[in-house]
Parts: structure tokens; sequence; C-alpha cells
């Protein structure tokens, strides 16, 4: 895999408007959760929701609608891959296609290539860093 | 760079990830706090005979050690969770020790309260 690659390559493009939409991180450690929620702030999100898991990431995607979610891989009860297949299948998410963006320690080719099938749109990998997380959510989030 | 001459806590990646130290310390505060269960779950895991439980909690305390700037210690569980995905238990089990000082290391750095400043 290449680090912090994605899915979709964009040309230069206005600034997404951040302090107007809702980011969901999903993240079981309590620390990494809390570094990616000052991270999106520092870029311009107003609107933050945060779950521990999967199942819990997938209740906030019915109750807050984000417009991005930032996800991490091997949590438990229910990790990001079943998260995604659940999200992108869902009936009852507004927007079951919301740019996903994995935040992961793995690099392993099997995993990047289940995430690609079920409809991940990028990955950086941890740690988390400012200018890795803005330079994918301007591609993902840009005006077109 | 071996896990020996890593930086127990990179102070560039606290200055570029949380700003001041006034600003790092607590987040690096609430890393000490949510981390340490984690660590100290690591010994009964082992004497369960948990090995995924086990490659699980290396790899959750790795990942916020890198988040951290804890690099020592985020090496060296990365380490660990190879070796046990490899099959080299017992060569990991031996080593859960080191999961420990690394982790009161950092913690030592972070409780002096001398982040930031000149040694």
């Amino acid at each position: 895999m290449q680090p912090n690659s994605e899915a979709d390559s964009g040309a230069d493009s206005p600034h997404p408007n951040y302090d107007a939409m809702t980011a969901l991180v999903i993240e079981d450690q309590p620390f990494v959760r809390r570094t990616i929620v000052q991270i999106l702030r520092e870029i311009g999100f107003q609107a933050i929701a945060e779950a521990a898991d999967g199942a819990a990431g997938l209740a906030e995607c019915i109750r807050v609608v984000p417009d991005i979610i930032v996800c991490d891989i091997e949590m438990r009860p229910v990790g990001g891959l079943d998260f995604l297949a659940g999200l992108r299948a869902s009936p009852d998410v507004t927007n079951p296609r919301v740019p996903v963006l994995f935040l992961t320690n793995h690099t392993k080719s099997d995993i990047v290539k289940q995430a690609m099938s079920l409809g991940v749109n990028a990955f950086v990998v941890k740690p988390p860093s400012f200018v890795a997380l803005k330079g994918r959510l301007e591609r993902l989030l840009a005006p077109r | 760079m071996t896990a020996a001459t890593m930086p127990d806590l990179d102070l560039d990646h606290v200055a570029e990830v949380f700003g001041d130290p006034d600003s790092a310390r607590p987040m690096l505060e609430y890393f000490l706090e949510t981390v340490e269960p984690s660590v100290d779950a690591l010994g009964r895991l082992a004497a369960q005979n948990d090995f995924e439980a086990l490659r699980g909690t290396l790899h959750t305390i790795g990942g916020a050690a890198r988040t951290a700037g804890a690099r020592r210690l985020g090496d060296l569980c990365a380490r660990l969770e190879a070796d046990l995905i490899d099959g080299r238990r017992a060569a990991a089990i031996r080593r859960l020790g080191v999961v420990r000082e690394a982790f009161d290391c950092v913690g030592g750095i972070i409780r002096a309260g001398t982040i930031g400043r000149p040694a």
C-alpha cells in the first residue's frame, strides 16, 4: 500500500467549507480519538461526532448525517471493515456513499484490497498529522 | 534506527501535533491515562494464552504510542505484534516486560513536566 494514498485524485479546487460540514470520528482508543478530533478542529471543522467502534459509528451516521468519516480499521467489537460494509449497504443511512477515510497502522495488502472493494475513499497511515489529514480531506471534500 | 536508539518521546512530533508544551501536556497525560490499562493487561492476556487479544492490545498500544510520539514504545509494540502474527509467541511473551519499561520511561518524561524545556 502507498502510505497516505487515496482512491480519487483531484485537480486544484476551492477549499472545502469545513465549518459548515459534520465529521464523524470512529476510533476505539480514546487518546487517539481525541487527537484526531483536535486535528479536525484545527483544519476547520466545528461539528465533530465521535464513536468508539463500528456499531456505534453506524448509529452516529444515522443520527448526525456526516459529510466525512475518519475511521480506524482495528476496533472491537465491530471494526472498520465491517462498519464500511454495513454503511455502504445500509437502507437507514441518509448518504451511504459518504466519503470514508481509514486511519490505520495496517499496511497489509489484503486489508487494503478489502477496504478498496468495500468502497473506502482514502487512507492515512498513523500517526495522524495535520498535513496528511488536511491534504486528503481537501481532495475528498473540495467543491466540484 | 533500532528500538534501543529510538527516542522515548519525539519532541518534534509532540510540537507538530500538540503544539506548545502547555497544550501538549494534558494530551500526553491523557495518553498515559488511557494506555496504562492496556499495558497492565498484557501479562494477564499472556498468562491466559489469549494471543489474539494480546496481539490486538499491542496493536492498540502501538497506535496510541505512535500518535503521542512515543516512538520506542510504538516500535516495540509493532515488533511484538509481528512476532505473534508470525507464530513467535514465546519470543513475544519474553519481551512483554520491555513494553512496561518503555511505557514507564515515556511516562517519566511526561510527568516530570520537562517537555519543551532545555535539558
